[in-house]
């Protein structure tokens, strides 16, 4: 799973948001390092709704323009779940290797 | 603002459309700049190059067909426009001691004429060899072959036409075959054609996925693909393999090495069917390798026709 992607889904999984709102989301998700352009944004959305990871929660017209809220699937949230747990065993074993490291760092040695 | 999404594929537009512009909007307060329009149309583009996820082997396997049989038709096209300029076929040629009127079938000329009396073949070649040369033509070295069907022969060109003119002692004649050479366009333009229709093939292909996919009976039209991918298969490997045979034959090129002999053709050479003991003749002609890709052509429309998509978009969940 590629990083924006993750991060979507990590923004739509504490409430559904619109394109806009997952842009400033995922934005902020990832200090700023990540800017979704409305172009990979509604693509990634395409995918996603593809795979059955996301749902529409609903839509709105404000100011005469159409907002779609997305919402993270059960299947979505389970995908979620496992990527983070994933995430998390590879960054515990990134961690526990480092210690291993020999040297004036610190580590075993 | 609208006019920006004609790069993104009609599914993407008809189902995000508006949110993409809603969004762009939203993110530049009103008044999106030139370099963030211009984004948004290049990432649209690229959406159309993007098989679908869902059954990826199964997409990705009916985008790579189409990427090929693309190429190859595009191959087709593009060496079929490089033969509109090949060079008109002469009327007459001097054939031994005189100026003789030549059959002219398709894209070949053939031409014969009977030794002069108590002439052997080495006599008669040298004859047609200067008379050629008299006319205008470059001849090149004579040559000879023994066994069966010995002869005495050399090839002559003028004009962008190649004669091969062979002297045969068992029969005491002269033949004359001749076909036109390559433009210096062709090979350019086979090569622009075979870029285009990889282009093209790929870009049908993801579309054609992503219709398949999201249609009520998907299982219906991915078979009709299938079989249409089938069909147009025989004459695009046909094709391919007589065009590399044409561009890179030795010497001599033969009657029935041409690709586009009888105008447009995307199928085997009849070169190539004897070559390969295809049956040409009674069991397959090269007319059967120009229908088999127009039934595959139907059937893949058919495809498509059917495919029509499930619904609008997810409804909206309550």
């Amino acid at each position: 799973m590629q990083e924006p992607t993750f991060l979507i889904l990590t923004a739509l999984a504490a409430q559904p948001l619109h394109g806009y709102g997952i842009v400033q989301s995922v934005a902020t998700l990832s200090d700023g390092e990540v800017k979704l352009r409305p172009g990979t944004l509604y693509g990634a959305l395409d995918r996603l709704d593809q795979q059955g990871l996301i749902a529409v929660d609903r839509e709105e017209q404000v100011d005469g323009r159409l907002r779609r809220y997305y919402r993270l699937s059960d299947h979505g949230a389970v995908v979620l779940a496992s990527q983070a747990e994933r995430l998390r065993s590879r960054a515990a074993l990134a961690e526990r290797q480092l210690g291993l490291r020999p040297g004036p760092a610190g580590g075993a040695a | 603002m609208n006019r920006l999404l004609v790069a993104y594929p009609a599914r993407l537009r008809r189902k995000h459309g508006d949110e993409l512009i809603a969004t762009l909007v939203e993110m530049t307060d009103g008044r999106p700049p030139m370099s963030d329009r211009t984004r948004l149309v290049l990432d649209g583009l690229r959406e159309r190059f993007r098989p679908p996820v869902r059954r990826r082997p199964m997409a990705l396997l009916a985008a790579v067909f189409a990427l090929l049989v693309g190429g190859a038709l595009g191959a087709a096209a593009g060496s079929w426009l490089g033969t509109l300029s090949y060079a008109e076929l002469p009327a007459t040629i001097p054939v031994g001691e005189k100026m003789t009127h030549v059959n002219v079938a398709d894209r070949y000329l053939w031409a014969e004429a009977a030794f002069p009396s108590g002439a052997d073949a080495a006599y008669a070649v040298e004859q047609s060899r200067r008379a050629l040369a008299a006319d205008g033509w470059r001849p090149g070295p004579i040559g000879s072959r023994e066994g069966v069907l010995t002869n005495v022969h050399f090839a002559a060109e003028q004009g962008g036409v190649r004669l091969d003119v062979y002297a045969y002692p068992s029969l005491g004649t002269v033949t004359v075959a001749g076909w036109p050479t390559r433009p210096a366009s062709y090979v350019p333009l086979t090569i622009a054609g075979t870029l285009l229709g990889l282009l093209a093939g790929w870009l049908a292909g993801v579309a054609l996925a992503h219709r398949i996919q999201a249609a009520r009976r998907p299982l219906r039209s991915g078979v009709l693909l299938t079989m249409g991918l089938a069909l147009v298969a025989p004459s695009a490997v046909g094709f391919v393999a007589s065009l590399w045979s044409y561009l890179t034959v030795a010497d001599p090129l033969g009657t029935g090495g041409l690709v586009h002999a009888q105008g447009f053709a995307f199928g085997p050479t009849l070169d190539f069917m004897r070559v390969y003991d295809m049956g040409e003749g009674w069991y397959l002609t090269p007319s059967d390798f120009q229908q088999l890709p127009l039934y595959g052509f139907a059937v893949i429309a058919l495809a498509a026709i059917l495919a029509r998509p499930r619904y609008e978009y997810e409804a909206v969940a309550q």
